[in-house]
């Protein structure tokens, strides 16, 4: 079937689809003509001329079921039928408003819900944080078991506890920590993420403007932030000389030292309009403890099993005579980023 | 009388094509001629005649033209396009291949 053949039989069917009326004309004026020869020639033979209607209309095998096997002959029987389906259908709704908005209204819902989480799984499972080496990075947490309970729980972990997790497990090439928190910057609530001081350089976080947050404000207790770039936006407008200008952290007085580059948006789903020093970590409401997660990047393949994975074994605090810092996820079968780590 | 079934399948479309191939003709005519150049042999029943027309005509092998008929009445006539011809080339090839192989096959001597 060849580009010449279907400029042939395309208007043909076109003509089929919207001369429908001369197109019917045609074939019962075809199908009229035979079956006058047809009788005519019974009449021949000797037959009365009803005998003669009746046998030849019969080899016709009827006029009616004729013409529609010509219709379909013609490829268009979908079109009829479609029309046909959508009338009916249409038709039902109107006897049955209520079905027709409860079908209606199930199905916008489905497909609302499939929308909703496609955009989900996509922000989480499909596009991978816009960070350096986004699948090294493994999300650790703490789990108690309290004196009287058994079973651990989720527990947020110290800055002492986080600095021992760090130094202790060498299998790692780097851990930050972080505490989110949600609080009134110049006046308007922001997101805001407490970070240690190596979170930018670990995750390749490129500055548009300034310098990233350093390790040196962890040690001096410096009170400063990184600006989003949509915060550096809506915040100040896009100004050049953003840099060095102060603003309020709820009471405390903080410096912007620099501006994150627009791909940038750290290792989480939400998004996080400045990251702020560890200082100003208490200003996150009313959590004293530090941040529940630690993210560990490793730059060598560590195997499952091995021992590093184990947390820091056996803190004693508080009511939790015992405290482990694990992958993030249940005790008993704890995740890693892709990883799955037996036990 | 042979019904469509009986008929090989595919060998109406290649008995209406060689037909029209001889001369223009409506579907009555291309029936009686059928009926007899095959001796009365073969003859398809109307009642499949008309729709195996209007499939060749949708594929472009066979162009319908309305014109006076002997008895001076108008109808439809059937004729050969040049894809019709190509395709008539290419049954007919393929029937006698086939026809030749099934004669083969049943003129075997029986052991």
């Amino acid at each position: 079937m060849g580009p010449k053949h279907w400029l042939y039989t395309v208007p043909l069917r076109l003509r089929s689809i919207f001369r429908r009326a001369q197109v019917d004309h045609e074939l019962d004026e075809e199908l009229q003509y035979h079956l006058e020869m047809k009788i005519n020639e019974n009449v021949a033979k000797g037959m009365s001329d009803d005998e003669a209607r009746r046998s030849a209309l019969i080899a016709l095998g009827g006029l009616d079921q004729n013409k529609e096997m010509c219709r379909d002959a013609r490829g268009i029987w979908w079109l009829d039928s479609l029309l046909m389906d959508t009338r009916y259908g249409l038709r039902g709704f109107r006897n049955a408003p209520g079905f027709a908005l409860t079908v209606i209204g199930t199905l916008a819902l489905g497909l609302g819900i499939l929308a909703t989480s496609f955009t989900i799984f996509n922000s989480i499972v499909l596009r991978p944080f816009a960070v350096r080496d986004p699948y090294s990075l493994c999300a650790f947490i703490g789990w108690a078991s309290s004196k009287d309970e058994g079973s651990p729980e989720k527990e947020t972990v110290t800055l002492p506890e986080f600095q021992k997790f760090r130094r202790e497990n060498p299998a790692f090439s780097e851990v930050f920590g972080y505490q989110p928190g949600i609080a009134p910057i110049a006046g308007r609530s922001a997101s805001i993420q407490a970070v240690t001081g190596n979170y930018f350089t670990m995750l390749g976080g490129r500055m548009c403007m300034g310098r990233p947050l350093l390790e040196s404000d962890d040690a001096s207790g410096a009170g400063v932030a990184v600006a989003s770039y949509a915060a550096w936006k809506s915040w100040f407008g896009s100004d050049p000389g953003t840099v060095g200008k102060t603003m309020l952290l709820g009471e405390k007085s903080v410096e912007v030292v620099g501006v994150a580059g627009p791909e940038f948006s750290g290792p989480q789903v939400q998004r996080v309009d400045f990251w702020v020093s560890l200082a100003l970590a208490p200003e996150l409401g009313k959590r004293k403890l530090y941040s529940s997660l630690v993210d560990t990047a490793f730059n060598t393949p560590i195997h499952p099993s091995s021992s590093a994975l184990g947390g820091v074994p056996k803190m004693p605090r508080g009511d939790f005579p015992q405290l482990h810092i694990v992958p993030d996820g249940h005790p008993k079968s704890p995740t890693c980023g892709h990883l799955k780590i037996p036990h | 009388m042979s019904k469509p079934s009986d008929l090989v399948q595919g060998t109406l479309d290649l008995l209406i094509l060689k037909i029209v191939a001889l001369q223009p003709l409506n579907g009555w005519a291309i029936n009686q001629r059928l009926r007899q150049v095959s001796g009365d042999v073969l003859q398809v029943t109307e009642g499949s005649l008309y729709p195996a027309l209007h499939k060749l005509e949708q594929e472009g092998w066979i162009t319908a033209e309305w014109k006076q008929s002997e008895n001076n009445r108008r109808a439809k006539y059937y004729s050969l396009t040049k894809l019709g011809r190509q395709k008539l080339k290419k049954e007919a090839a393929n029937w006698n291949r086939l026809s030749a192989a099934i004669s083969h096959v049943v003129q075997l001597e029986e052991a």
